[in-house]
């Protein structure tokens, strides 16, 4: 081999191995991007998860793949209650043990989970799929409120459970909804709050104590 | 340290960004590690729009500081008894975050905030229940009150008196305000102007006396009670106007003021 041989043959190289790096640095760069959006992962985390993924095997990431891609194409909302569901109506509407009179409307798919880990709710659940968020840009048309409408509509539900979570958004999500079943008839209840059961009434805050004062109820 | 939350968002699992207009820094972004458990050394007090004591670890890089306590001084929940005393809270909210900047105090706005929040908790009261000798308001007239305070503290004042190219006193009839000098403008300077519009007499009276009344510290109910429901409406809107040219931009809440 001459000289001259040996600088293309190591010219040849060296340019293949950087086109394969400007290849695969915007994809990996994308990829972490992708990764860092994701909620409470920050650009370290996203650099660490990307790079495991890269010397992870083909059938590990595609799996992973798989699952992500699935969970969009067959995951859909239920067709009464708004939760994530493979089938057109989920498990919990069809169980014919609850109680179809009582429904529980909460913001997201993992409040239903608590409740439901509880284990002595048996009514049924209206998924919003958020709250209204005026400061963000969320109204009424960004939640699941005109199904809401229409399934009270059907007659069936005696009582709404306005369980949204207690903070000025949710309580504003619950107000707004409220208003809009006022004229229907059907009861509009919504959780108590207050001192939580095993603290001490000194060490609870005054907003704790106002709360559970107007929530009291008859021993 | 004295703060109000005027902006709230899930950073993670357990931890909340906020944004903070506080009385002795201004606006300030803070990361609060855990800030959405329950137990937790911020308890419940990171809602939008509570009035909170806390403790920061401030940055000097810039970036997020870091809070570490914070107690509940006052929470405004009466708010989410009314749509609209809630939609008028969370325009003060969306002012406070919009308008003040890091590092620039304003005391006396923050007094005005929390000010209007108290008197928007006790229009959200059913009748009857509001505290005695505070005015019942209409949340949108009221909000009018804390716009005027904030141009006015942010050195925005509204000229209304007079105009500002020649210094000619206004007296009858409409008159033309200039957004890019902030005040009215007499026939022959308006040539001058790029934006302007014409305001009633009943509009820039009422504005001009609210402003006066502002200024010797009041909070406009005398000026406003007296006056007709057309002229407020028109008050409003010359002010949605003015917030939304000086910013370049309109608030989101302002279409529910200006109804
Ligand atoms: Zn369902
Ligand atoms: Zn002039």
């Amino acid at each position: 081999m001459t000289m001259g041989q040996r600088h293309m043959a190591g010219d040849r190289g060296w340019s293949s191995d950087r086109r394969g790096q400007e290849e695969s640095k915007p994809l990996l760069e994308r990829l972490q991007e992708m990764l860092g959006a994701l909620p409470g992962i920050g650009p370290k985390s996203a650099e660490r998860i990307a790079h495991h993924l890269l010397a992870a095997s083909r059938e590990e990431v595609f799996e992973l793949a798989d699952a992500l891609r699935a969970v969009k194409e067959k995951l859909k909302r239920c067709s009464r209650c708004c939760v994530p569901t493979e089938a057109e109506t989920c498990f919990t509407c069809l169980d014919t043990l609850r109680d179809s009179g009582l429904l529980c409307v909460v913001e997201q798919p993992r409040d239903q989970a608590a409740f439901e880990r509880m284990g002595t709710y048996r009514g049924l659940y209206h998924i919003l799929h958020g709250r209204l968020s005026p400061l963000e840009g969320v109204g009424p048309e960004k939640l699941t409120i005109d199904q809401l409408i229409t399934r009270l509509r059907g007659g069936e539900i005696r009582e709404v459970i306005l369980a949204t979570n207690p903070t000025l958004e949710g309580d504003g999500t619950s107000l707004y909804i409220a208003g809009l079943l006022g004229h229907m008839n059907v009861r509009i209840t919504r959780l108590a709050r207050g001192i939580p059961a095993g603290s001490v009434l000194e060490f609870a805050n005054s907003q704790m104590l106002a709360d559970a004062m107007d929530g009291r109820n008859t021993f | 340290m004295e703060g109000l939350v005027v902006r709230v968002s899930d950073w993670s699992e357990t931890s909340r960004i906020v944004t903070l207009f506080t009385r002795e820094h201004g606006k300030l972004r803070a990361l609060a590690k855990g800030g959405r458990r329950l137990r937790s050394p911020f308890e419940s007090s990171l809602d939008l729009l509570n009035h909170d004591r806390m403790v920061l670890i401030r940055k000097t890089s810039g970036g997020l500081h870091l809070l570490t306590e914070s107690s509940q001084i006052t929470r405004f929940s009466g708010l989410a008894k009314d749509y609209q005393a809630l939609s008028g809270a969370y325009l003060v909210a969306e002012l406070l975050g919009d308008w003040v900047e890091e590092n620039d105090p304003h005391p006396g706005l923050f007094d005005a905030a929390i000010g209007c929040l108290k008197d928007l908790e006790q229009a959200a009261c059913a009748d009857g229940e509001t505290e005695k000798g505070m005015p019942k308001w209409n949340p949108r007239d009221r909000l009018v009150v804390l716009e005027l305070a904030l141009l006015i503290d942010l050195g925005y004042r509204p000229e209304l008196t007079g105009c500002v190219g020649c210094a000619k006193k206004a007296e009858k009839g409409s008159a033309a305000f200039a957004f890019g000098s902030g005040g009215l403008v007499c026939r022959g300077c308006r040539l001058d102007q790029r934006g302007w519009r014409e305001l009633p007499e009943r509009c820039w009276k009422l504005a001009r006396n609210l402003v006066a009344a502002i200024e010797l510290g009041g909070n406009g109910w005398a000026e406003l009670s007296v006056s007709e429901e057309s002229a407020r409406r028109e008050v409003r809107r010359w002010l949605g106007e003015y917030l939304s040219w000086i910013r370049g931009r309109r608030p989101r809440l302002m279409g529910w003021q200006e109804e």
